[in-house]
């Protein structure tokens, strides 16, 4: 099977958005946890490497998961390779 | 749940029906969850009128299985893709609530409070662990999963990279997770089904695995997801009301995420004060001195043991004497008795007599201060280095996938 320009700019554009959103998770999963004694500072109350932990962290893993999908929508609608829907 | 079954003929379904099937589903859930009030307050009712606690049990059981039972008839199914992935077109925000109640699965539900509690920080680790594994999923897994058209993890590694051994590392990796996984699932809903209804923990592994099995058997994904989104809303309720009810009764506020800080800030104080406690520090020293009375014993076990022997049969000798009350003498005896045979057994209980009390001998009963990142002082001792690097939190996010 040739794989065509569309594919390929579809391909890359799809690994390019993984990278990012996996960076964006990489730095507030591990950096964060690594960096938890510096990030001390009180946050609404909070130390805030633990508000990160305990709820900063997740806002962002949602929000990754919700932006990855609906970029990846748009992405397939524009590439023609969205899922086609029968009658 | 007649709305899942009636266009059980699996592939893509076209917008107008999925827009039908999506309004069946809120209509069915709408009545669930009346339903599940109803009974709820009926219970409550009854429990009013005299019903004993454990028939409450027998009920609440009975009529869960019932419903789990009933869900995966009703959707059992003979089609491969309705079976193994419910037909590829649940509704989002059921796949949601689906996936929310397999992360408020039982081990959570049951442990994840106390197990906070007990540790922290260090405990948030799990919570990290389980969100952030999803979005690994999200991105490297699900998408293509679905775009490959198969079923299992194994079978896209095995259509994939095209062979045998990427398949079979695939089957031993999902078995060893869900293994781990799965044992902490059955434990917890032994101990609920024991709990609940006083049958042996045994017994109630068996009676919660038939009411699983009976249900995932029949319908497969589709049956597993609708029955997930059936507990999503009995958990959610249940998650709930006790934490907004805490938080009203603490604080007067009934949002508990928005108060959570400001709780540990007072934890906090509070575990100052606990440690600054002059009584506190009297019973640490009282642990501490008892430890040290092991520590010099175990110096000269010989010498030690048989100082004990002497005094106690000097006590027993003096007793007898003065004509002492029975109950005295016995309790003399007793003392006697209780002295370690030989060198060997002296030096296990005195080890163990150390340690007990050592640890209780700790400020906070050697419990983590709650907001403390990680255990002791970077720049103190060398002890405190092996616990610098946040070895947990680099091996967690495997835990999920």
């Amino acid at each position: 099977m040739e794989i065509t320009q569309n594919q390929r700019e579809y391909w890359q554009k799809n690994l390019n958005i993984t990278a990012i959103l996996m960076g964006v998770w990489f730095v507030v999963t591990f950096v964060v946890a690594y960096f938890a004694r510096d990030l001390n500072f009180t946050f609404f109350g909070w130390p805030f490497s633990f508000w990160a932990a305990s709820q900063g962290s997740l806002i962002v893993y949602v929000v990754i998961i919700w932006f990855y999908a609906r970029y990846m929508n748009e992405l397939d609608q524009e590439h023609g390779l969205a899922e086609i829907e029968e009658d | 749940m007649s709305g899942t079954t009636s266009e059980g003929t699996g592939g893509v379904f076209s917008a107008s029906s999925n827009a039908a099937f999506k309004q069946q589903l809120n209509k069915v859930y709408a009545w669930y969850t009346g339903g599940f009030m109803i009974f709820v307050v009926a219970l409550a009712i009854l429990e009013q009128m005299g019903l004993p606690r454990n028939w409450i049990g027998y009920l609440f059981l009975a009529a869960t299985v019932l419903l789990y039972a009933g869900i995966g008839v009703m959707s059992r199914t003979n089609d491969a893709a309705e079976y193994y992935v419910a037909g590829r077109r649940v509704p989002a925000i059921y796949n949601g609530m689906a996936t929310g109640a397999d992360w408020m699965s039982a081990a959570s539900f049951i442990g994840m409070a106390g197990t906070l509690y007990l540790t922290g920080y260090g405990g948030l680790a799990f919570i990290m662990g389980w969100t952030g594994g999803y979005c690994l999923v999200a991105l490297f897994l699900a998408p293509y999963l679905r775009k490959f058209g198969q079923f299992t993890v194994p079978d896209f590694l095995g259509a994939r990279y095209d062979g045998n051994l990427p398949r079979f590392i695939g089957i031993l990796a999902a078995i060893l997770c869900s293994f781990t996984y799965v044992v902490a699932q059955i434990y917890g809903v032994g101990l609920i089904t024991t709990r609940l209804t006083g049958v042996a923990f045994e017994l109630g592994i068996f009676l919660g695995l038939g009411g699983i099995l009976v249900c995932s058997f029949l319908g497969g994904m589709r049956a597993v997801t609708w029955t997930q989104v059936a507990q999503y809303i009995i958990l959610i309720i249940a998650y709930l009301i006790p934490v907004v009810w805490l938080s009203v009764k603490q604080t007067g506020m009934p949002i508990p995420q928005a108060i959570y800080g400001y709780q540990l800030e007072k934890v906090t104080a509070k575990e100052k004060e606990l440690i600054d406690d002059p009584k506190e520090k009297e019973v640490i020293a009282a642990f501490k001195a008892r430890a040290d009375v092991f520590a010099e014993k175990l110096k000269d076990v010989k010498g030690a043991l048989a100082a004990d022997k002497e005094a106690a049969e000097k006590k027993i000798a003096e007793l007898k004497e003065a004509n002492a009350e029975p109950a005295q003498m016995a309790a003399a005896e007793k003392a006697l008795a209780a002295i370690p045979k030989d060198e060997e057994s002296a030096k296990k209980a005195w080890t163990k007599g150390k340690s007990d009390n050592e640890a209780r001998a700790r400020p906070l009963g050697g419990m983590p201060r709650h907001a403390t990142q990680y255990a002791g002082d970077p720049n103190g001792d060398a002890k405190a280095k092996d616990t610098l690097t946040p070895r947990g939190a680099t091996s967690w996010p495997w835990c999920f996938v």
